[in-house]
């Protein structure tokens, strides 16, 4: 008898629980996309954009055998990266962007050592070390959350949406392509069956 | 070591020759290098008055010199001056299997690309804008063949191939402006300028650029050295 207020309480906070999880929608569709597309990031953006409310996060970047790695990283507005020299060598490194999106000298970083910017705006934005030859690295900053990564063309699934009105679009790798944006109203239920397209510019 | 070095910077800069005097002309002319972080530079020097893992030459220990840029190396520097009455200009590029005759250029909208395919394939070659929309599409280039595509697109840009992603020509575009490629150390001029005012511009790719106003007088030679640093293009943008 004494356990049915603990099996209450339990099913009481599954309950309360599984509240935010149920209003939030899910996208599902397909990438159409010519053959010479591959990497492509799907993502969402509100319609009307709107202070995020989500934690910022920290990325993290190795520098080793004078290569950023990845070179190629994802992250949304407001998030940071930090690059760590995980060099086994006295190797210093330094980070530097002159892209117009965020400007940014990171100055000099030995062995052992980390260093951190954080991004405010969306776009794509080149970085370099002005020591090493080999050292270019690409950030993607994307305007939410709400992304996936294909390694080509294929189905996405795109899951936890708040409800509301939101814009379907993608970053294409290769420049000669652009997607063609879908607008969206999200609710409950799942959205399926959309077909993002891949067209020359 | 070090004083040897700074001898043969002094000696090589007085070296600079001035352009002709030429009545109610006047000219610019100087010397364009590019040069590591100023922070590093500073720790090789530190570092080559004591034993560490620096070389007197300030690079990193043996195996790593050839994973660094050699700035004294560096050729592909442009300097670019903006005419009043500029007349476009053609560029050469060549496309390998592998790589572009170039890494960057420098030039000005209207002016011609001459590009020879020397690859192994058709190349539809496109140029796009940096963090931008800016598009530009030219015809088919079959292998073997050349052709002129007048660029039309302003500011930072990549001449790319829709074929092979290895084909990559960083761009730097500016409205009526001449420019010149040189390698780091060398000399430049522009001469038989109608007095005024002119917008010159330094530019490395990898570093970006540096622009300023410059006043030419009649007959007077006006003389700017420019070092592009990662420190010196942050602090002029």
């Amino acid at each position: 008898m004494k356990k049915y207020p603990f099996i209450l309480a339990l099913t009481s906070l599954v309950y309360f629980l599984s509240i935010p999880l149920l209003s939030a929608g899910t996208v599902v569709g397909l990438v159409q996309a010519p053959k010479r597309v591959k990497k492509v990031i799907v993502y969402l953006k509100r319609e009307k954009p709107a202070k995020q409310n989500e934690p910022v996060q920290k990325h993290l970047v190795s520098q080793k055998d004078t290569h950023f790695k990845p070179a190629l990283w994802i992250i949304s507005e407001g998030d940071s990266i930090e690059w760590a020299n995980n060099e086994t060598k006295e190797i210093d490194h330094n980070i530097f962007s002159l892209n117009a999106l965020n400007r940014f000298d990171l100055g000099l970083g030995a062995k052992g050592s980390k260093l951190a910017q954080s991004f405010s705006k969306s776009g794509v934005l080149n970085y370099y070390c002005s020591i090493h030859k080999e050292m270019e690295g690409k950030i993607i900053i994307l305007p939410s959350r709400y992304y996936q990564l294909l390694d080509k063309p294929t189905h996405f699934k795109i899951k936890n949406l708040p409800e509301g009105k939101w814009i379907l679009d993608a970053v294409v790798l290769h420049r000669r392509y652009k997607a063609v944006p879908i607008k969206l109203t999200i609710g409950k239920d799942t959205v399926n069956n959309l077909n993002l397209s891949i067209v020359k510019r | 070591m070090k004083y040897l070095f700074l001898f043969s910077v002094l000696l090589i800069s007085s070296c600079v020759n001035a352009p002709k005097i030429i009545a109610d002309k006047g000219a610019v002319y100087g010397m364009i290098s590019a040069d590591v972080h100023p922070a590093f530079k500073k720790k090789m020097l530190n570092n080559s008055n004591s034993f560490s893992g620096y070389s007197e030459a300030g690079v990193e220990g043996g195996n790593n010199q050839d994973k660094m840029i050699d700035y004294s190396q560096l050729n592909e520097l442009y300097v670019g001056l903006v005419l009043p009455d500029y007349r476009p200009q053609q560029h050469q590029l060549v496309a390998y299997r592998e790589k572009m005759s170039l890494r960057s250029l420098a030039l000005s909208i209207g002016d011609e690309l001459y590009i020879h395919n020397k690859s192994a394939t058709v190349q539809n070659f496109f140029v796009s804008e940096i963090g931008g929309e800016g598009f530009q599409s030219f015809s088919a280039l079959e292998v073997g063949q050349s052709a002129h595509f007048t660029v039309k697109l302003a500011g930072n840009l990549e001449l790319l191939s829709e074929e092979n992603d290895q084909l990559k020509t960083i761009l730097f575009s500016k409205k009526n402006m001449r420019t010149k490629k040189l390698s780091s150390g060398q000399t430049y001029q522009f001469e038989n300028l109608k007095p005024g005012l002119y917008r010159l511009i330094f530019w490395y790719w990898r570093l970006g650029k540096i622009e300023q106003t410059i006043s030419i007088k009649s007959q007077e030679n006006l003389r700017i050295d420019k070092t592009l640093t990662v420190d010196s293009v942050m602090r002029a943008n």
